[in-house]
């Protein structure tokens, strides 16, 4: 599983969905948890961020830039393409999920979701990225 | 209710409650010629005859002059005649199994509602429970709330909404436009805002009013994919909220409202669902 210590940022134009994906990120262990409201504050974030976001919680659907923008950005750029990041959204549609791995999203949880199902998948993803 | 596609280009498909004369291929005169026995034997108690045809369909001046003929003959007889047009010209594989039976389906109901064969209960039966499964589900997963449904009920638009906070969202699809409402009382949403993230609220403040548009936007989420599974269409929409003690949402046209009350170990609440066709 990933380190405690890696900075997560958790990005939603909800408030209460930033505190509660926030929330489970701490339940889950997490210390270092940031959040932004839309995808291009999260897109300024990351490039602003020291020590570097080692992991994005992203929401699909946001103005100014969605999810699917934002992870595009991150996949583009050499510096944080190897972000890991988990899509969290209530688009549960078949296509949208194949668009949203297509656009380079690790893994994806449906909203509603429970803090083992967030759990789940964040430790699929780092078992497929970034263990050793 | 025979769904299948008749081989030839012209048929009759008899039920016990209506008959269909189904049209396709650009039929000719020996075509009509096939069926005409069949359709002369029609009577009144035989129920409505639909006649189904893509609205391309070519067909030659002796060809419409031999239906028309028949038509209006079933119609002289007290026959009531309706018209299931299908709109645009058809992909090979939608004449087939499984696409076939679903597209005369969603023509045919429509018909059938229009016609009084069946009430337009069971359409709104089929539209309104996915709603009402999806919004068990999401309290339970993510309010850590138990809900049930009580009984629905056609309401109002004048009418003011139920409780003191509304999160709304739009359904929007190429048939019909409308909203899907949360309404909860202040005290049953704080219930609700407490458990779901995991600390007292007591007051309702702007850290907490737009949850209402992220339950709405989880319902409508999944009820979308069950309904767009069914051919509905509907669009992916953002959702709002909407606050205040008897506030109200007024729409420029008339809407279907049904109101489907809640009673739940958070409190009580409701959602609505607004259409217009």
């Amino acid at each position: 599983m990933f380190n405690p210590s890696t900075p997560v940022l958790v990005v939603d134009d909800m408030m209460t969905m930033r505190k509660l994906v926030s929330k489970i990120c701490k339940e889950i262990g997490f210390t270092t948890i940031s959040e932004a409201a839309d995808g291009a504050l999260a897109w300024t974030a990351i490039q602003n961020a020291n020590p570097p976001i080692g992991l994005v919680i992203s929401d699909w659907n946001m103005p100014n830039a969605t999810g699917i923008d934002l992870v595009k950005r991150i996949r583009a750029d050499s510096r944080f393409n190897g972000i890991p990041f988990l899509m969290v959204t209530a688009e549960a549609e078949q296509h949208q999920v194949v668009e949203a791995l297509k656009a380079g999203v690790d893994n994806y949880v449906v909203k509603p979701f429970s803090a083992p199902v967030l759990k789940e998948k964040l430790e699929a993803i780092y078992n497929k990225r970034l263990a050793k | 209710m025979a769904f299948d596609q008749p081989e030839t280009p012209i048929q009759l498909v008899k039920s016990s409650k209506f008959c269909t004369l189904v049209l396709q291929q650009n039929p000719g005169p020996a075509d009509v010629d096939q069926v005409v026995t069949e359709i002369q034997k029609l009577t009144p108690d035989s129920g409505p005859l639909f006649i189904q045809m893509q609205h391309l369909i070519k067909m030659e001046p002796a060809t419409q002059d031999k239906l028309r003929a028949v038509i209006e003959d079933v119609q002289k007889r007290g026959i009531q005649t309706s018209l299931i047009l299908i709109p645009e010209p058809i992909n090979p594989i939608l004449t087939q199994a499984p696409f076939s039976g679903m597209r005369q389906y969603q023509a045919l109901r429509q018909a059938l509602i229009d016609t009084k064969i069946i009430q337009p209960k069971s359409l709104d039966v089929d539209f309104i429970n996915p709603f009402i499964f999806a919004t068990v589900k999401v309290l339970k997963v993510q309010a850590m709330t138990d809900a049930k449904p009580g009984a629905p009920t056609l309401r109002k638009s004048e009418e003011p909404l139920y409780g003191d906070v509304t999160g709304i969202i739009g359904l929007t699809s190429e048939s019909f436009s409308g909203q899907i409402m949360i309404q909860f009382p202040s005290q049953t949403y704080l219930n609700i805002m407490s458990k779901m993230l995991g600390e007292p609220f007591t007051e309702l403040t702007q850290d907490i009013i737009d949850g209402a548009g992220e339950l709405t936007n989880m319902i409508f989420g999944q009820a979308k994919v069950n309904l767009n599974e069914k051919g509905y269409g509907i669009k992916t929409a953002i959702p709002s909220v909407v606050s205040g003690k008897n506030h109200n949402i007024k729409s420029s046209v008339e809407t279907t409202n049904v109101f489907i009350p809640f009673s739940s170990d958070s409190g009580p609440m409701a959602i609505e669902v607004r259409w217009t066709p």
